[in-house]
């Protein structure tokens, strides 16, 4: 008993601690960091020594092809010098989140576009400086879809290169199927069509998936910018506060278009070789949607004939998913005006045509400006110009948490799949979900 | 010892059962292990086509994990890491376990149920406020970084203190009265009566640290500073999971223990000296 | 020095050395562990999103949210399941098996060994390697179950299978670690009890329950309390191994661990989760505090 006494008092200091415990700043506040940004000097090639430092996360051919480019910018600018450090994808949110209480961190950083809305409000990026990056300028030079990217009228941050989906597929199974290789579907009725016939069942199991269906993976992109538009649908407002999945009757023919491959047409199984592109790669996958960042494993692991084609159109619209990896500069590097000045050099390197035009082939992202799209040795590659042909209606979501965002279209459609649910009330609840995570974010925006 | 043989069972008859339980068991434990082996034998290209055994093996990922990255240094850092985080947790968790076993003084249950609601918190939970302290100790990509969170653990004072609780207080008294101090009572008494324990802890505390992998992973920074399942999640990524190269770096780090089990276990186990132990 | 100090009791005397004893794992556990557990605990009351400088104040709203979340009581039962299924699995499973060990007269170190192979081997390369086992279509168990003319499974992708197919993986992967505990505690029985009993007369099922369960109360007790802790805060293998990788499918596999790592590091909802990890923590002392009570009698024999 009297064990119990003590340990309670000792769960009650705990609590009484915690309590008083102050909500202490770790930082200077977002505002200071953000008015001292235009106050920097002059970008001219600063005198002394400066270092500075590039996060990424590990991609085998961008890790490369970085650490090549930064050799030659720090030839062109003798006194930089750029450390790159690269994180596991898994871990690299978890690394520069915990990164940041403790006021470490690189000077410029790559980071998926859809998690800038939470960095840029929390005060981590400083706006890119209006005479190095001149927004009209910008605007003009760089594609439509980077201006997913701009918040309260700033850019924060600016891509190399961009990607989108399309389909690639398995040419053996496609021709074995009795299809012609050289006039892939137009249209997803087509392709539906299409994947069934390439679907295999042996003694009542599903061996080949015609196009396996996998939400965890680019599918649920797949639904929100490409299907609902097909069909007729915009996803979101256009300020970015409504989400109108289940809008418009064409929002729910899209969505029990996806249900309906698995649940009616029966060309994909959920589990069938345990994700998309191992099913894929395996061939017991005929057809996925990819991006064309999957190009370089593709090439190297499939055992087989394969190509890509443009994602088709629906009834209504032909689009497509676009989204990118940005780099932003920290307001930890603004407030140094040197380190400003070396990490504005470097943004403005990372972003220039001469860059993009050695990352397209070295890693199969199309380059964000408009100008280098137009050279047509991408419109001949076989496998970029599927990606190409598309870019122009390629659409970014806007996500304030990506990740919630994705398990409730994902939660959807298993519900459906897994428990027989009722389409269009799975697609509500999707709906109500996300636009409760949007309707906290503006919320607590103000 | 056959406390579970049967009587009225012939001795032959109880012994075949049981190698045939423990084989059968056996194959169960090894069947997983053998398939991540023969996974790490095989070309990039064969990992997905679901043939148990490789058709052409090859010992191609060994070498790529080698040539890649700097997996010997990864090793290398895995090693002095769990190594010295082992010897300081042997110690110091032996000794915590020593006291809150065979002392009385207040606040002791106190003291013990402290401890143990330190392993409460999952680690998710405290890489923050460990790294904000790192930090501003630059501590990052530094092996004590690394291993400063395990140097002693809860774990390990639970499992020593329920060994110590076995010693009988005599024998301290005794070793008392011939003059053996306290901290003598403990380093040539306590520790060698429970070996058994104490190897059991080395081993355990070994691989928690020689697989610890999420703060790891939050502090260290410089390639060279990863330990081996920091470098293997290097493999997966955005557009998929080199399983082949990570079943191979997985099994490198896998097999020295086992050899090293099997040459040991006896030692382990069995201990030394549980002459001076008689409840 | 005070140790030698005139005046104290023999008792006290030995006190103070437990105290000298116990200053620096003390100063340790308080600093690096206990420190930031409060500062951890404390974020629950505030709004945070691990980015912001600020943290505004939120009271209890947290909770409040927390004890509305579905998500939240789903994972706080899966939890619960793993531990409910997991344990009794690992310490029937281990000291089965320990004691099988034991009775063996050759090879014992070669079986050793290969029950400790699973223990030895990396988390994250197993479970990829459980996740092929339990493929539905290609996977071995399905062409076992075909073979034996048994109806097929979904196991990972089916909501009821899901987390009973992972609780096999864990114990799987644990009861290694429970034969050596086990055999480390057997070996410190002495074998005169065994001979004294027998030549009582006592049958093997007498000298186990009279002799052998008794004696090896520590060692159940810590295995039991360390099993529940290690069970309630799994994570890795739901991780590695759940549908998906999210604690699918539609739930059924999140443990709170994840549940609680996900909001903290895919959501940046640090308070959010630190309210999570309160009643976590609260819960764990709560069923430990419980299991050393009820385990800890004083043994006769």
């Amino acid at each position: 008993m009297k064990r119990l006494a003590l340990l309670a008092l000792l769960a009650l200091a705990l609590i009484v601690v915690a309590c008083s415990a102050p909500a202490e700043p770790t930082k200077a506040p977002a505002a200071s960091a953000a008015t001292s940004a235009p106050a920097a000097k002059p970008t001219d090639a600063p005198a002394a020594k400066v270092e500075i430092e590039y996060w990424q996360y590990f991609f085998e051919s961008k890790k490369n092809l970085v650490d090549e480019l930064i050799v030659e910018f720090q030839k062109q600018n003798p006194n930089i010098t750029v450390v790159h450090t690269t994180f596991p994808y898994e871990q690299y949110t978890d690394k520069v989140a915990a990164s940041v209480p403790a006021g470490r961190g690189p000077d410029v950083v790559n980071l998926y576009y859809g998690w800038l809305p939470l960095y840029i409000n929390s005060g981590y990026l400083a706006p890119l400086p209006d005479k190095d990056f001149p927004i009209a300028q910008l605007e003009k030079d760089f594609i439509p879809m980077i201006q997913i990217a701009k918040v309260d009228g700033k850019y924060y941050s600016l891509p190399t290169a961009v990607r989108n989906l399309a389909i690639f597929y398995n040419k053996d199974l496609y021709t074995k199927a009795g299809l012609d290789a050289t006039k892939p579907p137009k249209t997803f009725d087509e392709l539906a069509s299409a994947a069934q016939k390439m679907t295999k069942v042996e003694g009542g199991k599903m061996t080949v998936a015609g196009w396996r269906v996998d939400l965890s993976n680019q599918d649920h992109n797949l639904f929100r910018e490409i299907l609902v538009r097909a069909y007729g649908g915009v996803p979101q407002s256009d300020d970015h506060k409504k989400i109108q999945w289940n809008a418009t009757p064409g929002g729910y023919d899209a969505w029990q278009f996806l249900i309906d491959l698995t649940a009616k047409q029966k060309v994909s199984e959920p589990t069938l070789g345990q994700d998309g592109p191992t099913a894929w790669l395996a061939q017991q996958a005929g057809m996925m949607v990819s991006g064309s960042f999957y190009l370089g494993t593709a090439k190297s692991k499939a055992t087989f004939n394969w190509g890509v084609f443009p994602m088709p159109a629906g009834p209504k619209a032909s689009a497509n998913f676009g989204s990118f990896w940005t780099h932003g500069i920290t307001t930890k590097a603004a407030k140094d005006p040197a380190k400003l000045a070396a990490s504005v050099k470097f943004l403005q390197f990372l972003t220039s045509a001469e860059t993009m035009k050695k990352w397209t082939p070295a890693i199969g992202e199309l380059p964000a400006r408009a100008e280098v799209l137009k050279d047509p040795v991408f419109a001949n590659d076989p496998l970029l110009a599927p990606f190409l042909q598309t870019l122009p209606v390629s659409y970014a979501s806007y996500f304030v948490d990506e990740a919630a965002d994705r398990t409730a279209l994902i939660d959807a459609y298993n519900a459906v799949i897994l428990k027989n649910a009722d389409p269009k009330k799975s697609l509500d609840d999707a709906t109500k979900t996300v636009q409760k995570l949007f309707d906290d974010y503006w919320a607590s925006k103000k | 010892m056959n406390q579970t043989q049967t009587r009225g069972l012939p001795r032959w008859t109880t012994q075949t059962i049981l190698y045939a339980v423990l084989l059968i068991g056996g194959i169960l434990m090894i069947i997983p292990f053998v398939w991540m082996l023969a996974t790490s034998l095989k070309p990039a290209k064969e990992v997905f086509l679901g043939n148990f055994f490789p058709i052409a093996p090859t010992l191609d990922n060994f070498q790529a994990v080698l040539k890649k990255v700097p997996f010997a240094r990864w090793y290398l850092n895995s090693l002095i890491v769990a190594t010295l985080s082992t010897l300081s947790v042997a110690f110091f968790d032996s000794l915590v376990g020593f006291v809150l076993a065979k002392y009385e003084f207040r606040g002791k249950n106190v003291i013990f149920v402290f401890i143990l609601s330190t392993l409460m918190v999952p680690t998710e939970m405290l890489i923050i406020p460990w790294f904000i302290l790192s930090n501003s100790l630059n501590w990052v990509d530094t092996y004590w970084g690394i291993m400063f969170p395990g140097i002693m653990t809860a774990f390990g004072v639970f499992l020593m203190k329920q060994f110590m609780e076995g010693i009988p207080s005599e024998l301290l008294d005794a070793a008392r009265i011939d003059g053996v101090s306290e901290f003598g009572l403990f380093w040539r008494i306590a520790m060698p009566l429970v070996k058994p324990a104490l190897a059991a802890l080395c081993i355990f505390n070994f691989l928690g640290n020689w697989n610890a992998f999420l703060w790891p992973v939050i502090i260290t920074e410089k390639m060279d500073m990863r330990t081996v399942p920091v470098g293997l999640a290097f493999f997966s990524g955005e557009a998929g999971s080199a399983w082949e190269l990570i079943m191979a770096g997985a099994s490198m780090a896998t097999i020295p223990f086992l050899i090293v089990f099997l040459i040991f276990q006896r030692q382990i186990i069995k201990g030394i000296a549980l002459t001076g132990l008689k409840g | 020095m005070a140790v030698r100090a005139r005046g104290l009791s023999l008792g006290q005397r030995r006190a103070v050395w437990a105290y000298i004893f116990l200053i620096v794992p003390l100063l340790f556990f308080i600093g690096v562990r206990f420190a930031p557990t409060l500062f951890a605990m404390s974020v629950s009351l505030f709004k945070w999103d691990i980015l912001s400088p600020t943290k505004p104040w939120l009271g209890l709203q947290n909770y409040e949210t927390l004890f509305a979340d579905k998500v939240f009581w789903k994972s706080l039962t899966n939890t619960l399941l793993y531990v409910v299924l997991s344990v009794p699995l690992e310490l029937v499973f281990g000291l089965t098996f320990a004691l099988l060990l034991q009775s063996a007269a050759r090879w014992k170190g070669f079986f050793r060994a290969l029950y400790f192979i699973p223990f030895v081997t990396s988390t994250v390369a197993i479970s990829w390697v459980w996740r092929w086992m339990y493929e539905p279509t290609f996977g071995p168990l399905n062409k076992l179950l075909a073979f034996l003319s048994l109806p097929e499974q979904k196991y990972l992708a089916n909501p009821d299978q899901a987390l009973p197919s992972i609780v096999i993986a864990i114990a799987w992967q644990a009861v290694g670690f429970y034969i050596i505990i086990f055999l480390a505690g057997l070996e410190a029985i002495p074998a005169d009890f065994y001979e004294a009993a027998k030549i009582d007369g006592a049958h093997a099922w007498d000298l186990f329950r009279h002799i052998t369960l008794p004696l090896l109360n520590p060692t159940i007790v810590f295995l039991t309390v360390i099993g529940t802790i290690n069970g309630i805060q799994v994570f890795t293998q739901v991780l590695n191994m759940s549908f998906q990788g999210t604690g699918g499918p539609l739930d059924a596999t999140k443990s709170l661990v994840l549940f609680i790592y996900q909001q903290a590091f895919r959501s940046f909802k640090m308070g959010y989760a630190s309210a999570g990890t309160v009643v976590l923590f609260g819960i764990i002392l709560l069923i430990t505090l419980i299991q050393l009570k009820v385990t800890t009698r004083r043994v006769e024999y």
